[in-house]
């Protein structure tokens, strides 16, 4: 029991290296055995949730029996407190489940062996990421899972834009690493610490140490798709092989929000450096916004979630910023949905890729009655990203908002609003387009035979959603209650670690998800996506009558106010150029701006 | 320790420049493993102490001076993983002359938008 934290660790990163050996013995054993492993690294969190997400006590587990001496961290501390096991078990139950449709998707692929490997490798590093209580241990792991995932998106070999992909994310992603060293010896250099827990009591006012912040920060925001680091993330997603996308949506970017809210809230509590909230606050919106915008106007499927995505992890992130009750509630809650939602996605549009061959959104309608389990999946996950009641999105956004209105943020709430419109309305036109309408190209009927393996995993995610939704009130008292407490008390944190202190139970956060005005925005979100959606559709027709000059009418008005905003997608797409050397300058830009304003709001 | 401060940031700087200006895949690949070089260098000037000595403590007398050899841990640990990035980035390369038959960062953008 005492040594629980590092066998889950240890147990799938030592299958990913016994993995080779026992397939040479009976080939077969692959999948099953890789599924095992993950399903066993699910077990073995879970045998931890008793006492650390229901009692609320964290378990320190010091490598090697070196710990706390004088107050002083001798050795490598894994921290497994609630939000750090609520992570990790939304993490390795998504990898499991998307293991299990990999298994019949790569069916006719050569070289599964190395991709289970992979998997493995990935996902012990994630579990071994967001569990170690160590910054530079953390940036070890930070290093396997980053190599395992430029693999995994170049894995086909005779796919060009994967290996295109796959190389843009080794740049960008290398570049996020090496700001995150300097961050890490900056803030070594300033309190001679590591773990996290002594950085955060060593820490004193400086720039610094506002500096390696920013730096942190940055890298970490790059790993997690925030604009304007997120340039990586639709590339990659949409390139990826379709069982691996999923995965870094549901699993990869949520250890990416993971990090920076350790960063944000625990090494430095987040009021400590003024300027740091309205800096995440901007990112978050400014996320949400370009995010819902460009999936919108996208033609192809993967990428219109892609940067669903990046919106998504922009509310995640305001609940962190807003550091009120309801909001980092809500965000914590937003993890766990968005990782379902997102997978569930991500498996329904690769099985549609996966039976057309095609991601190209004009090829592809009418598959409703061919496809039907994976249309209502889809249809299920497109409701809940875009915060349809009774779904799981409509819950944790719902609080995201609240905790808004009541920072006073009406403005922000608004924004939120706005946000889940364009999201809805991205979504249900990627369904439309796919699942209704006319076949636009005929295929054999064997072509849309889905394997079982492939529909299993999206029947649980699409359950998972409702029932999360349903379930919303119970589910936030028990396990996002104590999981959100622990995010934001840095004071607790440091105590656990160094003192080994029990902190004192959370007080369970309340939900009452339906009211006239919950309701209200709900309705008028569904509403706003549907006219929306009626106006794009509609736009030539409607706008065919204002030719004339002296013509005014709706189809002109309409013209007229839709120029803005046709005029500033088009720049947006032009500035996503594909071009490498750019995005490594929006991100460099992103981080160093970042530091900037911190230095700059704290001395002044 | 100045000097190598000032070494250490230029070459981050030369190397993130080599990284936005050059269009050859291969030599953005150099630039970004003299960003990553840079970062050793960095890494070691935080352990460094002025006329300290080897971390060994087998046969100094007690009060000596030493390196942090924490941070030499660091650079060590950063080296492999930059080797394994290195080079999996150069396959990555193989595989996309085989596909666009060009180097040219700005001829590899089927992925925009």
């Amino acid at each position: 029991m005492i040594h629980l934290p590092i066998y889950a660790i240890m147990f799938p990163l030592g299958m990913a290296f016994a993995l080779p050996l026992l397939v040479r013995l009976w080939t077969p054993l692959r999948d099953i055995l890789t599924a095992l492993t993950l399903w066993g690294t699910v077990a073995l969190l879970a045998m931890m949730a008793p006492q650390v997400i229901r009692q609320g006590i964290p378990l320190v587990y010091w490598t090697g029996g070196w710990d706390v001496r004088e107050g002083i961290p001798l050795g490598i501390s894994i921290t497994v407190d609630a939000f750090a096991l609520l992570v990790a078990l939304t993490i390795t139950i998504t990898s499991g489940l998307v293991w299990i449709y990999t298994i019949a998707y790569l069916r006719h692929d050569t070289g599964r062996s190395r991709y289970a490997v992979l998997h493995l490798l990935l996902t012990a590093a994630l579990v071994g990421f967001v569990l170690s209580g160590d910054l530079f241990n953390q940036f070890v792991y930070l290093e396997i899972l980053s190599v395992a995932s430029f693999a995994l998106t170049g894995f086909r070999w005779n796919e060009p834009e994967g290996l295109e992909a796959a190389f843009k994310y080794l740049v960008l992603s290398s570049v996020a690493s090496f700001g995150i060293a300097v961050g890490l010896a900056l803030l070594y250099a300033e309190t001679g610490a590591l773990n996290l827990a002594h950085i955060a009591r060593e820490l004193g006012p400086g720039s610094a140490g506002v500096v390696g912040i920013a730096l942190l920060a940055g890298g970490y925001a790059t790993k997690a798709g925030l604009v304007p680091w997120h340039t990586w993330l639709p590339d990659v997603h949409t390139a990826a092989p379709s069982s691996f996308s999923p995965l870094l949506s549901g699993a990869k970017l949520k250890m990416g929000i993971y990090a920076l809210v350790r960063v944000t809230m625990i090494l430095v509590p987040i009021h400590a450096i003024q300027g740091l909230q309205p800096a995440l606050l901007l990112v978050a919106s400014l996320s949400i916004l370009l995010g819902g915008t460009l999936a919108l106007v996208q033609d192809d499927l993967k990428r219109i979630l892609a940067f669903s995505s990046v919106s998504q992890m922009g509310y995640i992130l305001m609940g962190f910023a807003l550091a009120n009750g309801e909001g980092i509630g809500g965000s914590t809650f937003h993890i766990v949905n968005h990782a379902a939602i997102k997978a569930l996605l991500f498996l329904s549009a690769g099985t549609v890729v996966h039976a057309l061959e095609s991601r190209q959104l004009r090829e592809m309608g009418g598959l409703l009655w061919r496809m039907p389990v994976t249309a209502i999946c889809f249809l299920i996950g497109a409701l809940a990203v875009g915060g349809v009641p009774p779904l799981n999105g409509f819950m944790s956004k719902f609080m995201i908002e609240e905790g808004a209105a009541h920072a006073h943020l009406e403005g922000l709430e608004f924004l939120m609003i706005i946000g889940s419109v364009l999201t809805l309305a991205a979504t249900l036109r990627a369904f439309a387009t796919v699942f209704l309408g006319e076949v636009r190209s005929e295929r054999t009927p064997e072509t849309y035979r889905t394997p079982l393996l492939m529909v299993v995993p999206q029947v649980i995610l699409a359950g998972a959603c409702i029932g999360l939704g349903i379930g919303a009130a119970p589910f936030v008292e028990q396990v996002i209650s104590p999981a959100a407490a622990s995010a934001t008390n840095a004071a607790h944190y440091r105590e656990v670690v160094l003192q080994g202190a029990v902190p004192e139970p959370a007080e369970p956060l309340h939900v009452e998800p339906y009211n006239q005005r919950t309701l209200t925005i709900a309705a008028g979100q569904v509403s706003g996506a549907i006219v929306l959606l009626w106006l794009m559709a509609r736009y030539n027709e409607l706008t065919a009558v204002s030719q004339r000059r002296d013509y005014v009418g709706f189809g002109r008005t309409l013209e007229l106010i839709s120029i803005p905003f046709r005029r500033a997608t088009l720049l947006l797409r032009r500035a996503h150029s594909g071009i490498v050397n750019d995005y490594v300058l929006w991100n460099v830009v992103g981080t160093v701006a970042l530091a900037l304003f911190l230095v700059w709001y704290s001395t002044s | 320790m100045q000097i190598s401060l000032i070494a250490a940031a230029l070459l981050f700087c030369i190397g993130l420049a080599g990284v936005v200006m050059h269009r050859n895949l291969l030599r953005i690949l150099l630039a970004l493993s003299l960003m990553e070089n840079a970062t050793y260098l960095f890494l070691l000037t935080v352990g460094y102490r002025e006329g300290a000595t080897a971390p060994i403590f087998l046969d100094i007398p007690v009060g000596t001076p030493v390196m942090d050899p924490i941070m030499q841990a660091l650079a060590l640990t950063s080296i492999v993983i930059g080797v394994v990035t290195f080079s999996l980035g150069l396959v990555l390369i193989i595989g996309i002359v085989r596909h666009y038959r060009t180097l040219n960062s700005h001829k590899i953008r089927r992925l925009r938008g």
